[in-house]
Parts: structure tokens; sequence; C-alpha cells
């Protein structure tokens, strides 16, 4: 029987990046590498470059007789693999700087968005929101929005020093909502309420941590990344895997999970369904990732040797 | 982005690869040290040195070009002119790459030094510009009072992340100097349309209407462009503007110095 020591994360991730090229492919005619995206590719390659730096001049100095190069290698090896996912996560995220939706929608559908949350909601849930505009508030909800770049890699390094197999999970559950996301931002591609209906709004945004954090955040981020809304997808992760970690940590997740998906309405980036989807986005992500792995653990498990006590 | 992230990125950008091949440099000389290593420790650490010392060599231009062009955008934002122009020369010097952006950047630094000569100059350096480039390269023309910038901004197209509101606009006060009020009319409204909050095309447009005795419509203008942005209510061109209305008299010839990347 085939055995191998591949790991779900990296077949998924593998594929992903084989669908990814071969989509970017048909579209690599339209796409320049502008500072910009490079920038942004620097920006996400930089931890990796880093680890690789220190490895190689802790093997450069270090001490005679001490482990060769093989050994030095498979350690970072080890680290860049086991936090792979992110790196993944990353790179298909700042894929959609090439358009590639425009392949499947041209057309924005921040009307349908807004219809579908006028049905429901009676209102999109910001408008309301615009009467509550306070710049203290502001400031305090943009920090919250910014907490969806600290939260996810803490919570990572927590299960990483503590359980590996439940770090994999995470990781991988983070993988599948990106992977999940990408799907609705090439069919549902939308800007948001913010920008596509400005005239909804009375009251501006302003405030200098408001300014400097979304200059910095709207630089960054992918040109159609609204439905779902990753940020409420991956804070939900974060907070189930906070709530499987024990009591003390997901009282302190809980409040600034909750201030994150508020931010995101409050801020104006989304409409009500991107929540929901965000939400159903974490749900169906922690339920995959943990199939995945059991999936992994009975390819991998160790055949019955004939004869052996059931 | 921020302008502190700018150089954050940038800096980061340039460190990245040249982190890399620094880390080769140190694998491939403890490596080649480890191999010749039973044959002397003399000779062991003679190769580790030269290994390292081509992976220096490697990474020098490298490092001076990424501090050079840092450096430049550093003294770009801080508005020190001069250094920005002298550091971004140097990095050109050292075969450093003509991105749409350095060039950009680079001919922004020489607007603001108001040699327009100097940036169209640089902007002359990329043969495919983007048609961002080519709005910067239309202004150079335009306060050289070169007969080709209609031409130029003519030819740009409309498309996204470039400044169509600075093309309309000196196309507008190009048509005005041709003595064609109308047209010049047309492009000054389409110029606004683009950006609300371009005011040179919101004031030459008022005046114009205040030329042709067109009052109430420059008077609809300036009511909806205060109301739209409050802040400037109070600004001296606002006010200027406000008491031409007033006294139905047409408010001074201005001409604005336009600077852009």
């Amino acid at each position: 029987m085939f055995r191998t020591n591949a790991r779900a994360e990296d077949v998924l991730s593998v594929t992903a990046a084989i669908v990814l090229v071969m989509f970017l492919g048909v579209k690599a005619a339209g796409f320049q590498l502008t500072e910009e995206n490079y920038g942004d590719i620097a920006f996400i390659l930089s931890p990796v470059a880093l680890l690789i730096f220190v490895s190689s001049f802790r093997y450069a100095f270090r001490p005679l007789g001490t482990p060769a190069i093989r050994e030095v290698t498979s350690r970072t090896g080890r680290i860049l693999r086991d936090w792979s996912p992110f790196l993944f996560f990353s790179m298909l995220y700042e894929s959609f700087q090439g358009a590639t939706w425009q392949l499947f929608s041209p057309a924005d559908k921040d009307p349908l968005l807004l219809r579908w949350d006028i049905r429901l909601f009676g209102q999109t849930p910001s408008v309301p929101l615009d009467r509550w505009i306070r710049p203290e508030l502001t400031q305090v909800l943009t920090i919250a929005y910014f907490l969806h770049l600290v939260l996810p890699p803490v919570i990572a390094l927590i299960w990483y020093r503590s359980d590996l197999l439940v770090f994999r999970q995470f990781l991988l559950a983070i993988l599948v909502s990106a992977i999940i996301a990408s799907q609705g931002y090439v069919l549902v591609p939308a800007v948001g309420p913010a920008i596509a209906f400005p005239s909804l709004y009375r009251h501006t945004l302003t405030g200098a941590t408001y300014e400097a954090v979304t200059s910095l955040i709207d630089s960054a981020r992918a040109p159609r990344d609204v439905f779902p809304s990753l940020h409420v997808g991956i804070s939900s992760i974060v907070l189930w895997y906070a709530w499987r970690h024990g009591r003390p940590l997901f009282i302190i997740t809980l409040p600034l999970v909750f201030a994150n998906w508020l931010s995101t309405l409050y801020l104006r980036y989304h409409y009500m369904v991107d929540v929901i989807a965000g939400w159903l986005t974490a749900v169906a992500s922690i339920l995959l990732s943990t199939w995945i792995l059991r999936l992994e653990a009975w390819l991998k498990r160790e055949p019955a040797s004939p004869g052996s006590a059931h | 982005m921020p302008p502190r992230m700018q150089i954050f990125v940038l800096l980061l950008s340039r460190l990245v690869p040249i982190s890399l091949v620094a880390s080769l440099a140190l694998v491939g000389s403890r490596y080649i040290h480890d191999l010749l290593l039973p044959r002397g420790r003399r000779q062991a650490t003679l190769a580790f040195a030269g290994v390292a010392l081509i992976g220096l060599i490697a990474i020098g231009p490298p490092t001076i070009r990424a501090f050079l062009i840092v450096g430049a955008l550093e003294a770009s934002q801080r508005q020190q002119w001069q250094k920005a122009d002298r550091l971004f020369t140097e990095y050109d010097r050292w075969d450093g790459r003509r991105t749409d952006r350095t060039i950009r950047r680079w001919a922004f630094v020489r607007m603001n030094l108001g040699s327009w000569e100097g940036a169209e100059a640089i902007l002359g350096l990329d043969a495919a510009a983007s048609p961002q480039a080519r709005v910067l390269l239309g202004i150079c023309q335009y306060y050289r009072n070169e007969a080709t910038a209609d031409a130029t901004l003519a030819a740009i197209p409309d498309v996204t992340d470039t400044q169509l509101c600075i093309r309309d606009y000196l196309r507008g006060r190009i048509a005005e100097r041709h003595g064609d009020d109308r047209r010049a009319i047309s492009f000054y409204g389409h110029s606004a349309q683009l950006d609300a909050n371009f005011f040179p095309a919101t004031y030459q447009g008022i005046r114009l209407f205040l030329k042709h005795g067109d009052i109430r419509t420059a008077s609809l203008i300036l009511e909806q462009f205060t109301r739209r942005y409050p802040r400037q209510g109070e600004a001296p061109d606002v006010m200027t503007l406000r008491a031409a209305i007033a006294s139905k008299t047409v408010p001074p010839e201005k001409e604005f110095v336009i600077v852009s990347d």
C-alpha cells in the first residue's frame, strides 16, 4: 500500500496552489508585478526569510562537531512546514491583487448584498450604526478591527507550544476558511458599503488611529474581500480554539472577538449577510479541518498484522 | 499606506532577497569549511572567509541600493527635496531598478524643486510609462508651455489608479489658453466629476461661469462644494469666489501649481 508522510494541509496547500497557478496563468496576461505587489509578497515572506537567516547564522557559527547541515535544515524545515498554512493563506488572499475575480464576475455585487440586507433586516446595519459614530468609539473599534492580524498568530503560538495536533487543526481551519472565502470573493465580488454606497451615511469616520490603521490595512487588502467576511470567519475560529484551550483564554478573547465582529459593520466594511456568511464559513472550516485530520489519521494508521487480536 | 509604513515595506522588500543571499553565503561558507576541515584548520578557515567574502560582495550593491532608495523616500516624505533628488540620482547611478513607482517618486521630487524640465527628463527614462506617469509628464509639459501637453494628456485612457481629474483640469486650462471657454468649462466639469474634492477645477469652472455672467450656476456649484466639504468653507480661495458671486464680478485668474506622484 502507498504510504506517505504528507500532511493534509500540505496536500490541500499544494492542490490549491496548483489551481491558483492555473487560474493566474489565465489571468497572467493582464497581471503586472508592481512595487506594491512585490512589497506585499516581501512582507508575507519576511518571517520565512528571518527564520532562514537565523538558522543559517546559527549553522555557520556553531561549535565544531555539533549538528550537521541536514539536522539544521530539517529543524528549520519542520517549523516552516508547521506554519506554512498561514503562509499559503496570505498568498491566497494576496492573489486577489491580480483581480482574479474578473474572470468570473466582472461586475461588483454590492447592490445585491445591500438588497439581501434590506430584505432580511430592513437595512444594512452600518446605516443605523451611523447614528452612533463617535470619535472615541471609532478608535476603539479600529483597534478591534486590527486585532484580526494579531489574534490568529497568538492563538496559534499558544497551541503550538501545548498541542501540535490542535495547532494543526487550527491552521488547517484557517486555510480551509481562506479557500472557502476565495470562492465567495470570486463569485460575489464586492467592495463593501462604505465605498459602494457612501451616500447612505451622514457622519464621517475620523481620527488619527482610524486613519493610520485603515490606510495600512486598506493598502494590503484584497480589492474584493467582502463576501464572506474573513474578519468574522477567522475571529470565530480563533474564539472556538480559545474555548478549547480553557476558560481564561476564552474570557480574554471573547470581548476582543465580539468587538472585531462589531467593527466590521461599524467601520462600514461589511453587510450583515457577509457577517453571517463569515460565521458559516467558520463552522464549515472547523468541521472540515477536524474531518480532514481524522481522515488523515485513518489513512496513516498502521495496518493490522495478520493474526493480531481484534 | 501611512508614510512610515511605506518606508518599512520598501525596506523589507529590499532586505528579504538580501537576507536570503546572505543566508546562502553563510551556509555555503560553513559547508565548505567543514568539507576542508580534515585537510587542516587554516585552509578551512580561509575557505570560510573566502565564501563569506563572495557573499558580502554579492549583497553589497543591493544593500547600498536599498539604503539609497529608502533614504530618498524618507527625505521626500520630510520634504527635503534636494537631499531626496541627490539620493535618487545616486540610486540610479548604482543601477537601481527604474520602476514606474520609483520614476514617479523621483519626478515628484523634481516637481517640488520647481524643475519641470528635470522631472520631464526623469519621466522620459521609462519607455513604457504608466497612464499616471503620463499624467505627470502632461503636468511638466503644461507648466513648461510645451505645445505637446494637450496631446500627451489627451492620449491618457480612462483607467483606475490614475489622476484623471488632473488630466481634464489641465486640458481645460489649455482650452482656456486657446480662448475656447465652452470646451474649458466642459473639461473642468468632468474633472470635478472625477474628484469633487479637486478644488482647482471648481475654482476655474466658477470663474468662467462668472466671466460669462452665469451667476446662478456659479453660485450653485460653490454651494454644492461647500456643503460637501464644509471644512473648506472658510478657505481663502472659497472666500474669494463667494465675494465675487456676491459682487457679481469675475474672480482673479489664478494658476494653481499642481504636483503629484
